[in-house]
């Protein structure tokens, strides 16, 4: 039986559970089940990506599903011992779990450092934009993997010790002129999806804004750090991996700042570069 | 007597962590969760601020290290800015305003090496870091 290695979670505990199963992601270790073995495939497709199945049964952290069993009641989602998130709409509700189980785990990770940043490779380098939601990230990522570049991830840079940048290949999100962020396959863009770790060659901070021209200045190695630390979920609980892994990327990369316009036309520069 | 900032300034050293990238210094204050970025004449200065060496010291090995001459008004204007980043533990309680020490460095001395630059953020919470409470490309301590 699965259970949380601190949270008091004997409520749930309680409950029959039909499939239930743990991972290990990134040396944080994660416990999945679910009150209806139908839902196991729903439990799959949120799985962070570079995670492993895990023989654990005592866990980090627990999410338990309550799938509904007839249209008038909610699927309930639980973390740990509390209550998260509900909705009528299964779909809904996994897209909300797998975006808060991904940041649990950026947060978590012991084994790799979480930068916000959105990641493409390039003739073996890869190239970073690291910036929060909202900064236009998913945007320039789209119009790179459009332009040939390939897919590492819109949302998170996993680097590990020695500074190389892993992938986290979940489906990008796009942003319609509503406002409304749909996933997308980056397959239905034509991308690659990178499978290999890449050191990291160009640090691209930037964000949209209309009429920009791209006349970026170029950052120090010290600058570039900043501008990673700004978007490191761990920095406060890991300070020193973070200084570390961030200074050795930061030193053999180029660090490039300024807004910008169009997103294709940017992606046409940087991969001219 | 017991030496002062004014005349053997002391780097901080309790409770940060510095990494080394190039000739630049990072340092991440832990008590206050701010990261800074210091240039490469502040971060000499920083360096050799041991509360053993004197202002007029610290502008010979600056000069040395820049190979330019000694000037105490570079000195003086690194050391007001990393006291204002908390990074100088025997700082006075008031500050040499950046007019006054910019009124005193040398057109060669800043000409060649530049300003010593301390560039500082807050560290983020991990919900500020994945939100879109963005703060930008961090506060220049070198400001107004």
């Amino acid at each position: 039986m699965l259970r949380h290695g601190v949270a008091k979670t004997a409520h749930l505990d309680r409950f029959s559970w039909r499939t239930a199963f743990s991972l290990d992601a990134h040396g944080m270790l994660i416990g999945l089940r679910a009150s209806d073995s139908v839902a196991l495939p729903a439990l799959r497709s949120v799985v962070p990506p570079g995670a492993h199945a895990s023989d654990a049964s005592v866990v980090d952290s627990l999410y338990s599903l309550v799938v509904a069993n007839d249209e008038d009641r909610m699927h309930v989602l639980y973390e740990d011992a509390h209550c998260t998130a509900w909705s009528s709409d299964l779909d809904e509700l996994l897209a909300a779990f797998q975006s808060r189980l991904h940041f649990k785990v950026a947060v978590g990770a012991r084994t790799r450092l979480f930068v916000h940043a959105g990641v493409v490779g390039w003739r073996g380098r890869a190239i970073l934009i690291p910036g929060r939601t909202h900064t236009g990230k998913s945007s320039l990522v789209a119009a790179l993997v459009r332009a040939g570049a390939t897919y590492y991830s819109d949302e998170y840079a996993v680097l590990d010790d020695d500074g190389l940048v892993h992938p986290f290949a979940r489906p990008l999100g796009i942003r319609d002129d509503a406002g409304r962020t749909w996933p997308v396959k980056p397959e239905a863009l034509g991308a690659n999806v990178g499978d290999a770790p890449l050191p990291v060659g160009t640090i691209v901070v930037t964000k949209y804004a209309a009429g920009a021209e791209w006349q970026p200045k170029q950052l120090s190695p010290g600058e570039t750090v900043l501008a990673l630390l700004e978007n490191t979920l761990a920095v406060r609980s890991r300070p020193a991996d973070a200084l570390r892994i961030l200074g050795a990327t930061a030193t053999d990369a180029t660090g490039l700042h300024g807004d910008r316009g169009d997103a294709n036309r940017l992606a046409q520069q940087l991969l001219a570069r | 007597m017991e030496p002062t900032h004014s005349t053997h300034p002391r780097a901080r050293q309790n409770d940060i962590l510095v990494e080394r990238v190039g000739d630049e210094t990072i340092v991440y204050d832990g008590e206050r969760h701010e990261a800074h970025s210091l240039n490469r004449s502040a971060s000499l200065v920083w360096q050799h601020s041991d509360g053993e060496h004197s202002v007029p010291q610290l502008a010979e090995l600056l000069g040395s290290e820049l190979g330019i001459e000694p000037d105490e008004s570079l000195v003086e204007y690194a050391i007001d800015r990393l006291a204002n980043a908390h990074l100088i533990e025997n700082a006075p309680a008031e500050s040499l305003s950046r007019r006054d020490a910019v009124r005193r460095l040398t057109l060669a001395g800043a000409a060649v090496v530049g300003l010593p630059i301390v560039l500082s953020m807050v560290a983020p919470t991990e919900a500020m870091a994945a939100s879109g409470n963005q703060n930008g490309q961090g506060q220049n301590n070198n400001g107004p």
